[in-house]
């Protein structure tokens, strides 16, 4: 079976190789020839010259940074349009199921070797790029990104968006039966999945804290600021928009302190945030979602190929 | 005798209805079956029951005695199929497909294979989308023996050849089976090259199996019979009439001679097996299946 798989998906692991090795190459070029300036903005800041330091990286190396960022951000939907819907539909499309299901091993077994080398392998690369987007976050200036901002080009989440992909577009076209249409379910359903998780889902894995802006956030700087800052009076209820236009007009006429001049009016200013040392838990937390979802359409794939005749 | 495909009360049904209902075969091992019935009337059905492909919906296959979907892996090692468009992977060459064939079958004979296809000069270097249709089809052939089966199934497998591809195609399975004495369920809608390279016949006909047994015995069974323009139901009084045809001054019978002879004033030919098989796909309510005592003194 080994044998078969290499020789039916060469062409395609041929071409994930040479999309992921530049990639790579591309990221320890950012990360390599970026250190010096990002050097000079990260002494620089904060300070007089940090804002000049940090256009001086972006004007030097921000195409480069978009650059990677958006081939990064690609590449998992790549997997299930190119790899994971041609496979089993371009077999019924061909007629060719037929044939290697009769030959001397069980459909089962053909199928589970498939699904399991191939995600295998997309999982491997993915890891790799995932690393990679963790490097090029890192070889930035500290002050200009977060890494909530790049949250979907590294980690195990990224790894596990190129799994559940491969997925979708095998389940797709084990569905569906036709190359093209699986193509396109698998293209517009990863999108979707993975817009659906990061507005409806991500900022809630754990319920968000409550900074209170009258009070520095201490060690927050890489927190993930939820949504727009709400208003209460002292006692937690919503304040009123006639007391808010109150506290406001009074403290915009005084020095000092903006957030406590509020809380002395009555006013209360919360800001909902997920803290910077959830970030990998977050990162945990959605991989498993997408491992577990991916686990499930495989699972069904397996059961549509089961009745299939 | 030994049986090769055996199914009792066999029926398929899909969500469209029924491919096949309530089929009783028999097919003897060591022979060569035609399957023939128009499209749509379960031939490939059948195959694919008989190679587990499918599973039955009511009533139950046998092969060499091994049901198909218990016993998947016995019955899969042991039994050729070339599918219906002999459907390959284009982009491999010739030797890659053997190759598979090496590594998915556990009995696998690279030189019954590979010599086979070296002495019809396909070149094995050459992809198998470059080389012709009896090409491809030889290659089908190679990659379904190679397997050293006892049981070849073969769906349509001379549709879309040329007629001299075609008859390549079949005298290479004659000399094959005579060599090897292995088992032929060969599937067709066309009946003409058959006669010359099948001995056992099976027609399915909307389903069911309409007519089974020795296309010899068959043959000797059924007579044209040529008379002056007469009453059908004086002939079919002794006779059963699969297909009558009449016009002003004569009537032609295919009939199926019964237990009182033929009234020898009346001309009788005797019939191809084109023209039998044609007559009872033209009426279904005709059907000639062995007696089923028979069948317990033969099996």
């Amino acid at each position: 079976m080994t044998w078969l798989i290499w020789r039916q998906h060469r062409l395609e692991g041929l071409v994930a190789t040479l999309l992921v090795v530049p990639t790579l190459v591309l990221v320890a070029v950012f990360f390599i020839t970026a250190q010096p300036l990002v050097h000079l903005a990260n002494t620089a800041c904060p300070g007089d010259s940090c804002s000049s330091a940090s256009q001086a990286f972006l004007d030097r190396f921000g195409t480069l940074r978009l650059v990677i960022k958006a081939i990064l951000i690609g590449l998992p939907a790549l997997a299930g349009v190119f790899i994971g819907a041609p496979l089993l539909a371009r077999e019924f499309e061909q007629g060719t199921d037929q044939l290697v299901w009769s030959q001397g091993i069980t459909r089962q077994r053909w199928l589970l070797a498939k699904l399991g080398l191939l995600s295998a392998a997309t999982v491997l690369l993915a890891i790799l790029l995932g690393v990679a987007g963790r490097i090029w976050f890192e070889a930035q200036p500290v002050l200009n990104s977060s890494q909530w901002q790049e949250y979907d080009i590294q980690g195990p989440a990224y790894a596990s968006y190129a799994f559940f992909s491969l997925a979708l577009g095998i389940a797709a076209g084990a569905a569906i039966g036709r190359t093209v249409p699986a193509m396109a379910v698998a293209l517009v359903g990863y999108v979707g999945v993975r817009l659906a998780i990061v507005f409806l889902a991500r900022p809630n894995f754990l319920p968000p804290l409550q900074w209170d802006v009258s009070t520095n956030l201490a060690g927050q700087l890489d927190a993930w600021m939820l949504g727009d800052q709400k208003h209460f009076d002292l006692q937690g209820h919503p304040l009123s928009d006639l007391s808010w236009q109150a506290a406001v007009n009074t403290c915009s006429q005084i020095q000092g302190p903006w957030g406590s001049c509020l809380r002395d009016h009555g006013a209360v200013v919360l800001q909902a945030y997920q803290p910077g040392d959830r970030f990998w838990l977050f990162q945990s937390i959605e991989a498993a979602v997408f491992v577990g979802l991916g686990i499930i359409l495989l699972g069904l794939t397996v059961w549509v190929i089961g009745r299939r005749s | 005798m030994t049986v090769a495909i055996r199914s009792a009360g066999l029926g398929k049904q899909y969500r469209s209805g029924w491919a096949l209902r309530d089929c009783n075969l028999q097919i003897p091992a060591g022979r060569i079956c035609a399957l023939v019935g128009p499209n749509g009337a379960g031939k490939t059905t059948l195959l694919r029951l008989a190679l587990g492909l499918l599973k039955p919906s009511t009533g139950d296959i046998s092969v060499f005695g091994w049901s198909p979907t218990t016993n998947a892996t016995l019955v899969l090692a042991r039994v050729g199929y070339v599918p219906q468009d002999r459907p390959l992977y284009r982009r491999f060459t010739v030797d890659e497909m053997l190759h598979l064939g090496r590594r998915l079958n556990p009995r696998w004979d690279q030189e019954v294979a590979a010599g086979r296809l070296r002495r019809l000069d396909i070149p094995l270097d050459r992809q198998v989308g470059q080389l012709s249709g009896g090409q491809q089809a030889q290659v089908s052939l190679a990659l379904a023996l190679g397997k050293r089966p006892d049981l070849l199934l073969l769906d349509e497998p001379v549709s879309n050849l040329d007629p001299l591809a075609r008859r390549q195609f079949l005298s290479e399975l004659v000399q094959v089976v005579a060599a090897d004495g292995l088992t032929v369920v060969l599937s067709s809608h066309v009946v003409a090259e058959l006669e010359r390279v099948c001995d056992h016949l099976v027609i399915l006909n909307s389903g069911r199996v309409q007519v089974m047994g020795e296309i010899e015995a068959l043959l000797e069974l059924h007579k044209l019979v040529i008379a002056p323009s007469l009453d059908p139901a004086q002939v079919a009084r002794d006779q059963t009439v699969v297909q009558a045809t009449h016009t002003e001054r004569q009537s032609a019978l295919l009939v199926k001679v019964g237990g009182k002879p033929v009234r020898s004033d009346w001309e009788t030919h005797s019939v191809s097996l084109e023209d039998m098989v044609l007559a009872y796909l033209g009426n279904p309510s005709v059907s000639t299946l062995p007696a089923p005592a028979l069948e317990e003194v033969a099996g």
